[in-house]
């Protein structure tokens, strides 16, 4: 090598270091390697660190879970005489998830319906301050009337049954869960065996996540060369439900293995399959998730979490694959075969008997009818929810599970939402020459019921279409009563310590046409007929709802007066003392306006309308106990002389065409039409019920219809399904007090009569106000003395 | 005055029923009549099943559980809103809570409905006149006499 080639030589390995360069390369290369190492290792610490935190924190806390409180109907009553078709029992009971099992009941929540008889095994309830336990009763029928009420075990009569309250809504939060919380020791052994035994054999044997498990069901799977089988783990399923999202990712499913081995760490088994057994999704319920084994116990058998059998258990615990695919209720003969698998496996690992697994496979699956609607009485829900805001708010009332029963009357709402329904279609389809043409929006109504003795709203209707509009017209509008207002004009006449002037309803009063000249300009009514009728009884004004009569007499007795009545019957809404007072002609909610008429049925007493009955919390706690408030405002005997005047509207007044519609009934009430035929009222009530019903538009457009027309109908055709329930044939007469006497008139005079009169009849009078003088058109017989 | 008119509407009653064999009436019976009986006179299935749960809740009185008794007697009155007794002990047990103006209105309400029964009516009144006596009672002042302001 020649010195130059030398120099080179050596230059070039100066300046080109190799092997120098390499192991610098690899040092680097290690030092990254460790740096990213360090790195990821803090970072996985910091991380493991914030899910030990999150574990700690979620699960740590008493309340594990958020809780929708729920909503009640009334508890429904059964004795002899109450009509089973009209009460729509079966369809009641279906709603309450009872299952029809054929011939014979077997356990709770069964029924059983035979011709002569119906039987059911009754549900366990927690009521406000009573556990009540269910059991076997038999409802001995004759043709649809309850007979006899037997208790089926101890062959005891009964003489009444109560079926549980109805659940009408549920509050949810978004997360729309329905969950029943349960401890473990409630579950029972074979529900848990047959879980464990489906979803992780080896639960009591890994430390949350299963290493045996994953390679097996790895090998499983690419034998099958498709997802056989999952090497999740319960804890891992809890992880991935309470903690993580369903979402399929690498990073998701590392942190659910890490948090299941925290989770193990951290809580006891016995913990965590208690959780489990709350959390796992098993269903979907309309819009809500059915949530944990207890719900899904309710939700799939209608039974609570410890009356399942065998057979129902091994389904449950089948279902948890995959809840839509397995359901007893929408695949049962595929629920049935996974129920047979469960099983089988059971009986293989010696967990069951073969006995035991051929009767539990022999057990026929009868399911309840599944909820359709996931809220029922819409309206009344909405003003229910209106009235526990004042109480308590949105967030507590979402996720603490609180038990909200009310005064609902479940069967009489859908009688009265099928009534309303078909009423407004029916006056649409019959009297289209009358409405608008082309109105844009449909006619409207609202029904509300009301027992007048103890002012529970049992039904309210406020719309005909909740989907198409969520305004409550029962309380949320405010609309003219029109001649609905007539009877507190008459009620102050009956009055001595309101009226100047003593009234009877054999006064005569003129119904003749007049012009009050008032602050606001001359005030000139007039009847729906146009015409003027002459000197009438108060009856007669009132049965027939004539305006000039009522507005005479009210500017007699005084228009203050009548204002006060009206306030001690319940009204709050603003009340001027003008002359068109008297006929109806100021703003009043129809609640309002209904609740203010309970004063007659109720014989002067003004009860306070009631919807909510109690709050309890899911354990048990009673929150909150709602009163019958009751108080005397109204001096009875007036009270009972316009509750008779209202009979006679119904039976030959302005309200007839009740009578010919079929309602038999005894019954009072008013029509109510306001100017330009905005506003069709009817207010009736039996002495149990008081119903009014309402129809017009929301915009105020005349209906050119009357109360008698449109209102009437409908409340006819509920009020005849709600009375025929209760009473059959055997309906209830008003009383009366002692000091009230029928005493025989002569109507045109409102003089004494007797049966020589042409035209007498009976009418009321308070003892010492009834007429001394005879009529003179009725000749005296001999010996005639008063 | 008013006892012959009552007299005479019984009278006019049991004619009623026979109206072929009965012989001429006096025209003052026939002029004045009395309405229909008192709910109270009535005994169905429907007052049967409240009476039944009224005992339950009386029991539950008498044993001083108050919360329960009112319960339970509300529940009897939903199943006969027109059963007077359960009224009456509704407000005895509102009394005994000492809700005195509650207990006056639920006795108004029994009054209204138990007019016919004597025995019934006496023990509202015995009842009201305890409340009315409980009302008038000066508050309770301590035993060291002192008063404190």
């Amino acid at each position: 090598m020649s010195p130059k080639r030398l120099e080179k030589e050596s230059i070039r390995r100066q300046k080109v270091p190799r092997p120098k360069k390499r192991g610098s390369f690899k040092r680097r290369l290690t030092l990254f390697v460790i740096f990213c190492v360090t790195l990821m290792g803090i970072a996985g610490t910091f991380h493991v660190k914030n899910l030990k935190e999150t574990v700690a924190k979620k699960f740590s806390g008493d309340k594990r879970w958020d809780i929708p409180s729920r909503v009640y109907s009334d508890a429904e009553y059964l004795y002899p005489g109450i009509d089973i078709a009209q009460r729509r029992l079966t369809a009641k009971l279906e709603r309450l998830g009872y299952r029809n099992t054929g011939p014979e009941i077997h356990g709770p929540g069964d029924f059983a319906l035979a011709a002569d008889h119906l039987d059911i095994y009754l549900h366990d309830f927690q009521y406000p301050l009573e556990k009540f336990s269910g059991f076997p009763i038999r409802i001995e029928i004759a043709g649809t009337r309850i007979l006899n009420l037997l208790d089926l075990e101890s062959k005891e009569p009964l003489s009444v049954i109560r079926l549980e309250p109805e659940e009408i809504a549920t509050l949810f939060d978004e997360k729309m869960e329905d969950r029943t919380l349960i401890t473990l020791k409630e579950v029972p052994a074979h529900l848990l065996e047959a879980i464990i035994l489906i979803e992780d054999e080896r639960y009591f044997r890994h430390f949350g996540i299963d290493l045996y498990g994953i390679a097996r069901a790895a090998v499983a799977n690419f034998l099958a060369m498709h997802v056989v089988q999952g090497g999740s783990t319960l804890t891992q399923q809890l992880v991935k439900n309470y903690f993580l999202t369903a979402k399929r990712s690498f990073w998701r499913k590392l942190n659910e293995a890490t948090m299941a081995i925290l989770l193990e760490r951290q809580f006891s088994k016995a913990e965590i399959l208690e959780a489990y057994l709350n959390e796992i999704y098993l269903g979907q319920r309309g819009p809500s998730s059915v949530s944990g084994v207890a719900e899904a116990a309710k939700h799939y058998f209608a039974k609570e979490i410890g009356q399942l059998t065998l057979s129902e258990s091994a389904m449950l615990a089948g279902l948890i694959r995959s809840p839509n695919a397995y359901s007893p209720i929408y695949k049962p003969e595929k629920a049935r075969a996974r129920r047979d698998l469960v099983l089988k496996k059971m009986m293989e690992s010696e967990l069951i008997s073969e006995a035991d697994y051929k009767n539990a496979v022999e057990e026929n699956l009868v399911t309840p009818k599944p909820k359709i609607k996931p809220v029922r009485a819409p309206y009344f829900i909405d003003f229910v929810k209106w009235q526990l805001a004042d109480l308590y708010n949105e967030a507590l009332l979402e996720t603490e599970g609180l038990k909200i029963f009310t005064t609902l009357d479940m069967t009489q709402q859908e009688t009265a939402e099928e009534a309303l329904q078909r009423g407004l279609a029916d006056l649409e389809t019959r009297w289209s020459q009358l409405l608008p043409k082309n109105h844009p929006d449909p006619l409207q109504g609202c029904l509300i019921s009301m027992s007048p003795q103890n002012g529970y709203i049992r039904v309210m209707v406020g719309g005909r279409d909740y989907l198409q509009s969520q305004f409550n017209r029962c309380t949320q509008a405010m609309r003219q009563p029109g001649s609905t207002f007539k009877p507190f004009v008459y009620l102050t006449a009956f009055d001595p310590k309101r009226s100047p002037k003593l009234f009877t309803p054999a006064s005569l009063i003129d119904d003749k046409s007049f012009t009050l000249n008032t602050p606001q300009g001359p005030w000139t009514p007039l009847n729906y007929d146009k015409k003027e009728h002459g000197a009438v009884t108060l009856r007669t004004a009132l049965t027939q709802s004539y305006n000039l009569a009522t507005a005479q007499l009210a500017l007699q007795v005084g228009l203050p007066a009548i204002v006060l009545t009206a306030r001690d019957a319940g009204m709050t809404s603003n009340l001027d003392p003008v002359p068109s007072l008297a006929l109806g002609a100021f703003e009043v909610s129809p609640l309002e306006m209904t609740a203010a008429y309970g004063i007659f049925p109720n014989k002067g007493l003004k009860t306070k309308p009631l919807t909510i009955i109690g709050v309890m919390t899911q354990e048990g706690t009673v929150l909150e106990r709602k009163k019958i408030e009751i108080e005397r405002t109204l001096d009875p005997l007036p009270v009972a002389l316009t509750t008779a005047l209202l009979k006679g509207v119904l039976d030959e007044g302005t309200a007839v065409g009740a009578r010919s519609l079929g309602f038999g009934a005894p019954a009072a009430g008013k029509t109510g039409t306001t100017s330009n035929y905005k506003d069709a009222w009817f207010i009736g009530f039996t002495p149990t019920q008081l119903t009014s019903v309402w129809v017009g538009y929301d915009d105020n457009t005349p209906t050119q219809m009357s109360g008698a027309r449109a209102a009437l109908p409908i409340w006819t055709e509920f009020m005849k399904k709600a009375e025929s329930a209760t009473h059959g044939s055997v309906a209830q007469d008003f009383s009366f007090p002692k000091e009230i006497l029928l005493v025989r008139i002569d109507p045109d005079s409102g003089k004494l009569a007797n049966d020589r009169c042409p035209h007498s009849r009976l009418e009321y009078f308070i003892a010492g106000t009834e007429p001394t003088e005879r009529s003179e058109s009725c000749k005296a017989a001999p010996g005639d003395s008063f | 005055m008013i006892l012959v008119l009552l007299v005479s509407t019984g009278f006019l009653h049991c004619a009623r029923e026979k109206p072929k064999s009965k012989p001429r009436r006096a025209p003052a019976r026939q002029t004045i009549q009395k309405p229909a009986p008192k709910p109270e006179e009535l005994s169905t299935p429907q007052r049967e099943a409240s009476s039944r749960i009224l005992e339950i809740g009386e029991q539950e009185l008498a044993v001083g559980d108050l919360d329960k008794a009112i319960h339970t007697i509300q529940e009897s009155i939903n199943i006969d809103p027109e059963n007077g007794m359960a009224y009456y002990l509704l407000g005895k047990a509102y009394f005994q809570k000492k809700d005195f103006s509650q207990a006056l209105g639920l006795l108004d309400k029994a009054d209204s409905l138990l007019e016919d029964r004597l025995e019934a009516q006496q023990k509202v009144r015995e009842l009201r006149e305890a409340i009315q006596g409980a009302q008038n009672q000066p508050e309770e002042s301590d035993t060291q006499g002192q008063t404190f302001y």
